[in-house]
């Protein structure tokens, strides 16, 4: 009100002035006493306050405010609440009005604070008897006051379960809002009840067998009730353990007032374990010298028992010895219980002189005969010395049972016999291979033809003459490739087949310019023109009867254009046959008649007639000349084929083989042949197809990684994926999981290399209905085979389980039992978890590569079309709506539902059709599962388990599969893109050629390695090089192959840091020479680089120093096979050998096949004299190879640049 | 048909005669700039996450991106996205407004590029080489190809990929890891040891070797008449006659790299991608390359798009600017060109996953500096459903009778900014239909 109050005076004021200045005059001040200006007028508030509560509203004086400046007198005003103010800050405003009317203002703070406690009572002390261990008491209620709080919170720590006996202070406590605490004490005192009377109670009686002469009882525990305590409970327990039969024990108990209590308990020890005995050991002795029984040291039995310290024993050996061979001896043993227990031993007489065979033998067969190792017999008694014979067939045995008998004989002579059965078997399969391909043309009029298949070559180990046959067709071969299938038969039965493809092309006109010379030289002699009685004896000089059809006879000697115009009549029609023919038979009124008069037994006229009809139809030449491919030398062609499917050299035999061929490039096609038969049984060849797969699937990249395992396997799908977590060293648990990640990993390509190793059909890489796996994977896979030696087993020893030991099962299964269905590469746990999918992705990934690695369509490629609208897709599932998205999903999406059963990481789940299952506004997100749209490709329901297996199927039979394995091969061997059409053309037949061959990998790679595309060296002079633009295979080696060809050309290796480290080529230097990690390094480097070309370079120089001075100082070396350290240069021998070594190495390092007195020899030779004249002798210390620091000959230094000089060439580096 | 004859019938010289020529033809001039380093973000990143910002209220289903327009930052022409609300808290991480303020000035942003594909391979394709077809090099290789065809490494790469294809025209050397002793050995193959001074061959050897070889090469080439054979021979001889010194001195840069800053550093991606610059680095300061190609990955954000993106996105571009620091730091700075991509950019929603898709329009950024090109420039754009807008071909300003910017005319402009359009090598064998646009003025 203090603010209405002042305002109203101020009102008053202007009405009656006296009174209110009176009534303010405290607070008024004249600040302009005398004549000077006034100042601004400015209140200054009294100092702020800060004051403790007194009430919830507390009642303050504000002070008084102050003022200067205005003019005339001051009235002061504030807003301080007349009611008084509450806890907390408060803001009072201050007004001063000066005689003007002039105002000022300004703001004072109030703080009010609580800083004083509640007043707090404690209800009064209590004390009371005990109800129990604790004893609820009702403690009554504090009371308390506060100056501002009227209700302060009140509380208290009494016991929330009761009261123990004794006292126990309860504190009682306010707080006011304002936080202050104020405390009282309450005590609280309980008594104790009566206690009643001391009593006890035993533990029940006890009954226990015996373990020993005093056995240890566990009593168990008396119970005590009333009584005072503390009460002490004891026992009279035997102190040693209780003896058999039955024994009191008597318990006391004895409370704080000495009054005692005692029960009793019965313990009872019984013994009803039989000792333990174990018989003296077997014993056996020769028959006494006078025949019958035989008395016998038995030795002494060991015995024990629990608890008689000396059981009786006894045993049951006949009293007067014992008789000729095997008798039992029991022995016992009984307690003083009456427990007995008994064992046997055996007692053997041997009767005097025997003899025993080995045991049968049962053996397959190695030839016509079998040497058999039969082992040896024994003898019994007699006197010495005894020797033992045998009358086993001395040429070693025959198919079938035979009997050996053993024979001894003793010093007396006295002999006695047993038999052994030597059983000699033959399941193994005679081997044969097929003829080569041959390919004939049919004749103009079409129709089957007659071919001659030639004779296969085939053995036994025991048959000498195998039955061979053939499926070959009787009424000869019809047009395209028929598959003949020879079989050779043993006399046991044993088959084996192979195939022989026998490709009939259609008719194909002869080129008339190859018929020129049979004009000139055989038919032209029969119209010869200086035999009037021919038909030059007409058809010369000018027309008409020499230019009858314009034909007149032409000078001598005849040549093409004369064929020419030859045939050109030839295929004119004369009534049904040539013109010629119908003429020169005297038909269509020929003025000459007929001049074959002795049709038909003329053989000239069958010739004439013959040509006649075959230049009638002859094909007028291609636009370019005969070409020329260069394939080289035989042994240039062998050297090439050897490299690229065993990364070797030739051996011997083989350059023996190419040799005998003189040439001749049908015969040498047929050695190389039958020498790459044996290549492709060689491991190189397999880690090479290997290493052309991975180049493919990529699936290495979880290879060493040993991470993948826990990556991509569902612990609750195979619960053993973590086996080796446990029971095994840390280092052993990381050698398990390397091996078992590998496993996992190689699948896919070991599955390549089975299959081709068995000659299986190659389709089955994708219809495989079985999984490779290891020692390792196979414990993950829950694979058992019977085999101590796979699954990797409790023997905890890596050396006796190869992780390279992969073998097909079919029988993986889950922990929950369900059988994992194989799918060939497509089903493996690796190719799925290489290529994962995504919840929106759904398995269109994998069906991408699907199509791109096992059909050979690139499907992202296809979306490479130009004028795509996706800003205006259609629908809202487009991949399923709008056609410019379904022109590319329709095909791979039915793909993609054929892996719904597999998760995101391949763990195969069935029944999952989730994902593919999925809608969005009622529109299907997929399309449904199979292999095209087209319903008939849809999946079977009856496969939808199996949705894997089925699609291996269908791409095995697919086309295109075949097509794609040819392009993989062809590009893999030659680096060659088949893009041109003559390549395409190739492909098609090569392909052809593979499935009628029943998918025969082998077979495949034999007709790239034999073709041309891979042969060729060089083209011939004068050739148009644009028409073979596409011919020759000009790869550069991967570093795989390098590092293998290093090995087997040179014997050394190539090291990155020194001896006995890892391959430069398989470690530091991998990736800088082009390798792939098939990870994020995908395609080999097919352009040489520096750093490919340094590698080369260190390779030569390094590789050179490593093995030059050791092959010249090694007789057996493999480099220097015709010199020595010691042959120089001298015009004489040492030249000459020098000149043939330096042939041997262009052959052996880079297989080029040059005469000695080729010019490049001669370079190499210039070479080796050039480094020579430079007259060093210091060797470095890395490259003596055991010889000396000075090349004192002046040889070792030469030779090393020799080899540099080749080891850095083209050809060692390109295929 | 007889066996030796089949093949000659339809065969046509094909592109090898021009695969030859050019390997033969290989510029002899000295090369000196500009380098080019080509950063690939590989999987298909997100332009509205920085250089092309839209936010909420657009695309197709109203959420195109998760931050609001009013929040879009700008620097002088160049707009850019702000973190996803998700991410606004986080002030530990690398920001659009970090990189555009530090670089504008020297960036051109191209937005409104239709790629015409949702292919990944297709994309990386258009986006490195420019066209779609698959028998067209990377620029990269076209550049190097053109411009520095006789260094030891025209080209180095990270990794075997779509974007930096060589179609043979040079050797593409991938350099990973950057093993010192095993490039150092290859450097000095004729010393016995890493670290020594020991040689196989004596100086004189070697020479006589050397001068064996070349004749034996000559020889060799001079015989050869299967143009296959012919052109490996001569890319064999080629990769001889290349100037081994440059590799010892890239060994010595490699053993003297920079060190990211602390940001990058904590960052694996970002470090790793930092890593390949020094690479790249090293071996242009050696004179030994003219062109490289390095790249991040993990930009296929087809679930959790906002949390997995765009950290991604953010080590990327904190790894070009520390990269570009580095660049300014050593003294190529001004002598080297950056260009940045992507398979394709990322669809105009999220996904039932919250993630994003393939769409085709995407958008590219190149660095240089003015001396090269002119910087804070934005061309192209997209509209409110991130879909390419047409420019005027003459003046870039949008312009609905203009045409679409393509694949085609980034690269068109880019072979024009590094002077190689009108070479025959070029526009001969490997042309576009497209005008030059003025993109880099």
């Amino acid at each position: 009100m203090d603010t209405l109050r002042i305002t109203t005076c101020a009102l008053l004021g202007a009405l009656a002035l006296t009174g209110c200045v009176q009534q303010e005059e405290a607070q008024t001040d004249i600040p302009n006493g005398g004549g000077t200006p006034p100042g601004a007028l400015t209140i200054t508030p009294p100092a702020d306050m800060q004051q403790e509560a007194t009430a919830a509203m507390s009642m303050i004086d504000v002070g008084q405010a102050s003022a200067t400046g205005g003019d005339g007198a001051y009235v002061f005003s504030n807003d301080a609440p007349a009611t008084g103010f509450p806890l907390g800050a408060a803001m009072v405003n201050w007004i001063v009005t000066d005689g003007t009317g002039a105002q000022d203002t300004a703001m004072q703070s109030v703080m009010v604070s609580d800083t004083t406690a509640p007043v707090i009572t404690a209800p009064p002390d209590i004390q009371t008897m005990s109800t129990g261990a604790t004893t609820m008491v009702n403690i009554g209620t504090a009371t308390a006051s506060d100056l501002v709080d009227p209700t302060p919170l009140m509380s208290n720590d009494s016991p929330a379960n009761g009261f123990p006996l004794g006292t126990t202070g309860v504190t009682w406590t306010a707080t006011d809002a304002s936080g202050n605490v104020s405390t009282a004490m309450q005590m609280i005192t309980i008594t104790a009840a009566n206690p009643g009377v001391l009593a006890l109670t035993a533990p029940g009686p006890i009954t226990m067998e015996g373990t020993g002469p005093t056995t240890s009882v566990l009593l168990g525990a008396a119970m005590a009730s009333g009584g005072v305590p503390p009460i002490t409970i004891t026992n009279d327990a035997p102190a040693g353990g209780f003896p058999l039969g039955a024994t009191t024990v008597t318990w006391t108990a004895v409370d704080a007032d000495m009054t005692s209590a005692t029960a009793t308990q019965v313990v009872t020890i019984t013994d009803t374990t039989a000792p333990s005995i174990t018989a003296p050991a077997d014993v056996s002795a020769a028959q006494d010298a006078g025949g019958g029984n035989t008395t016998v040291n038995l030795g002494t039995p060991t015995f024990s028992d629990l608890v008689d310290p000396a059981p009786a024993v006894s045993n049951n050996a006949p009293a007067n010895g014992f008789p000729v061979g095997d008798s039992t001896v029991v022995w016992t043993a009984t307690d003083a219980s009456g427990n007995a227990a008994s064992d046997t031993q055996t007692v053997t007489i041997n009767a005097t002189f025997a003899v025993t065979a080995p045991a049968a033998i049962t053996m397959e067969a190695t030839g016509p005969t079998t040497d058999v190792t039969l082992g040896n017999a024994t003898a019994n008694g007699g006197v010495a010395p005894v020797t033992i014979s045998n009358d086993a067939p001395a040429g070693g045995f025959p198919l079938g049972d035979t009997t050996v008998t053993w024979t001894a004989v003793d010093a007396t002579m006295a002999s006695v016999t047993a038999t052994q059965i030597i059983t000699i078997t033959d399941t193994t399969a005679p081997s044969i291979n097929a003829p080569a391909d041959v390919s004939a043309d049919q004749d103009a009029g079409g129709g089957n033809v007659t071919v001659i298949l030639g004779t296969p070559t085939f053995s036994d180990l025991v048959d000498p003459n195998p039955s061979i046959s053939n499926n070959a067709p009787a009424g000869g071969f019809p047009l395209g490739i028929t598959t003949v299938v020879w079989t050779a038969t043993d006399a046991s039965g044993n088959s084996a087949t192979d195939t022989q493809l026998v490709t009939i092309n259609a008719f194909s006109a002869e080129l008339c310019s190859d018929m020129v010379p049979e004009f000139v030289n055989t038919i032209y002699p029969l119209m010869d023109s200086t035999n009037p009685l021919l038909c030059s004896g007409c058809h010369t000089g000018p027309a008409p009867l020499a230019t009858a059809n314009g034909w007149g006879f032409p000078t001598e000697p005849p040549d093409a254009d004369d064929f020419d115009l030859f045939r050109t009549i030839a295929a004119i029609d004369g009534g049904g046959q040539s013109l010629i023919i119908a003429k020169s038979t005297g038909g269509l009124g020929h003025v000459g008649g007929d001049r074959w008069p002795n049709r038909p037994n003329d053989p000239d006229f069958d010739l004439f007639e013959d040509f006649v009809n075959r230049a009638a139809v002859c094909q007028a030449d291609p636009p370019v000349s005969t070409a020329t491919i260069d394939l080289g030398t035989g042994y240039e062609q062998l050297h090439k084929v050897v490299a690229a499917l065993g990364s070797r050299t030739p051996t011997v035999d083989e350059i023996n083989t190419v040799n005998a061929a003189n040439n001749d490039q049908q015969a040498i096609d047929a050695a190389l042949d039958a020498i790459m038969d044996g290549l492709m049984n060689e491991d190189a060849f397999y880690t090479r197809v290997a290493e052309m797969y991975n180049d493919l699937l990529l699936t290495d990249r979880d290879a060493n990684d040993r991470g993948s395992v826990d990556n991509n396997f569902d612990l609750d799908a195979f619960a053993n994926r973590d086996y080796y977590e446990d029971n095994f060293s840390d280092d052993l648990q990381r050698d398990l999981r390397e091996d078992a990640n590998y496993g996992f990993a190689k699948a896919p390509l070991e599955l390549v290399k089975y299959v081709v190793s068995n000659n299986r059909p190659f389709s089955e890489i994708v219809s495989a209905d079985y999984t490779m796996v290891n020692p390792y994977s196979a414990v993950i896979y829950g694979v058992d085979a019977g085999d101590p030696s796979f699954p990797f087993s409790s023997d905890n020893n890596r050396a006796n389980h190869d992780r390279d030991d992969f073998r097909p099962v079919n029988d993986i299964r889950q922990s929950d039992s369900t059988l994992v269905p194989a799918a060939g590469i497509m089903g493996t746990h690796a190719f799925l978890a290489r290529y994962p999918s995504t919840n929106t992705n759904v398995n269109r990934a994998r069906a991408r590569y699907t199509f791109d690695y096992f059909l050979g369509i690139d499907i992202e490629s296809l979306a490479s079309r130009d004028g795509l609208d996706l800003d205006n897709v259609i629908g809202s599932v487009p991949t399923y709506e709008d056609p410019q998205c379904t022109v590319c999903h329709e095909t791979m999406d039915p793909i993609a539902g054929l892996f719904t059963n597999r998760d995101n990481f391949g763990e195969y789940d069935r029944g999952n059709t989730f994902q593919h299952n999925r809608t969005l506004n009622g529109v299907p997100r997929m399309v449904p599962a199979g292999y095209t749209l087209n319903p008939a490709d849809e999946l079977p329901s009856s496969e939808e388990d199996t949705a894997l297996q089925w699609l291996g199927g269908r791409i095995a039979a697919d086309d295109r599969f075949a097509e794609r394995t040819v392009r993989t091969v062809f590009k893999g061997l030659t680096g060659i893109e088949a893009t041109t059409a003559s390549t395409t053309a190739f492909i098609n037949d090569t392909k052809n050629r593979f499935v009628a061959a029943n998918f025969d990998f082998k077979r495949l790679v034999k007709d790239v390695v034999g073709s041309d595309y891979f042969l060729a060296r060089n083209l011939a002079i004068g050739e148009d090089a644009n028409a073979y633009a596409d011919v020759g295979a000009a790869r550069l080696i991967t570093a795989e192959e390098l590092d293998r060809k290093i090995t087997q050309v040179t014997g050394g290796n190539y090291q990155w840091r020194g001896p006995n480290s890892n391959s430069g080529l398989r470690g530091r230097h991998y990736l800088l020479y082009g390798g792939i990690d098939s990870d994020e390094v995908l395609t080999r480097t097919t352009d040489p680089t520096a750093l490919i070309d340094g590698i080369q370079e260190r390779i030569s120089n390094q590789v050179a120093c490593q093995r030059v001075a050791a092959d010249l100082y090694d007789n057996n070396g493999t480099l220097f096979p015709f010199v020595d350290e010691t042959d120089i240069p001298d015009g004489g021998a040492g030249e000459a050998a020098i000149r043939q070594n330096i042939q041997f190495l262009h052959r052996h390092i880079l297989g080029e096949d040059f005469a000695l007195n080729d010019p490049e020899i001669d370079n190499t030779y210039q070479l080796f004299l050039d480094v020579r004249a430079e007259g060093e002798t210091n060797i470095q210390s890395q490259c003596r190879g055991g010889g000396s620091s000075s090349d004192t000959n002046g040889t070792v230094i030469p030779w090393m640049a020799v080899v540099t000089y080749l080891l850095a060439d083209y050809r060692f580096l390109y295929e | 048909m007889k066996r030796r004859d089949f093949m000659r019938m339809t065969a046509t010289a094909g592109g090898l005669l021009a695969v030859g020529g050019t390997r033969l033809a290989l510029a002899q001039q000295a090369f000196s700039g500009p380098y080019w380093l080509f950063i690939e973000a590989s999987g298909g990143w997100d332009p509205t996450s920085f250089c092309d910002p839209k936010g909420f209220g657009l695309g197709v289903n109203g959420d195109i991106n998760n931050y609001d327009q009013n929040d879009i930052g700008q620097i002088g022409n160049i707009r850019y996205a702000p973190p996803p609300d998700s991410f606004v808290n986080d002030t530990g991480l690398f920001k659009n407004q970090d990189f555009f303020e530090a670089h504008y000035q020297r960036l051109v942003v191209v937005n409104g590029i239709n790629h015409g594909t949702n292919s990944h391979s297709v994309g990386r394709t258009a986006s490195w080489t420019g066209s779609r077809a698959r028998n067209y090099p990377s620029l990269g290789a076209l550049i190097a190809s053109e411009e520095a065809g006789d260094l030891s490494m025209p080209m180095v790469a990270n990794r075997s990929s779509e974007s930096s294809k060589t179609n043979g025209l040079v050797p593409r050397t991938i350099v990973r890891g950057g093993d010192l002793n095993a490039i150092r050995e290859i450097a000095f193959p004729n010393r016995t040891n890493v670290g020594q001074t020991n040689q196989y061959h004596s100086d004189n050897v070697r020479g006589l070797i050397e001068s064996a070889s070349f004749g034996r090469r000559q020889r060799l080439l001079g015989e050869q008449r299967l143009l296959r054979v012919q052109s490996a021979l001569a890319g064999h001889d080629a990769s001889r006659n290349r100037d081994v010194a440059s590799l010892a001195d890239f060994v010595n840069n490699l053993n003297n790299t920079s060190s990211p800053n602390s940001y990058v550093d904590s960052r694996s991606n970002a470090r790793r991608m930092f890593e390949q610059a020094q690479t790249a680095f090293a071996a242009f300061e050696a004179g030994a390359a003219g062109t490289a190609q390095i790249d991040m990955g993990g930009f296929d954000t087809h679930d959790d798009h906002d949390a997995r993106h765009y950290p991604r996105l953010m080590d990327y571009l904190a790894a070009v600017d520390n990269i570009i620091d580095d660049a300014m730091a050593r003294g190529i700075g001004n002598n080297l060109i950056i260009v940045m991509g992507s398979d394709f950019g990322r669809t105009n929603k999220y996904n039932d996953d919250n993630g994003k898709d393939h769409w085709s329009h995407t958008s590219m950024m190149v660095w240089g500096a003015p001396a090269h090109l002119q910087g804070d420039r934005v061309v192209g754009a997209t509209d409110d459903l991130q879909r390419s807008m047409m420019v005027n071909p003459n003046t870039l300003a949008l312009d609905s009778n203009g045409v679409e910017l393509s694949p085609e005319y980034m690269h068109q402009a880019l072979r024009s900014l590094a002077g190689i359009d009108m070479n025959p090598g070029v526009s001969g064998a490997f042309p576009f239909a497209e005008q030059v646009l003025p993109i880099f003025v």
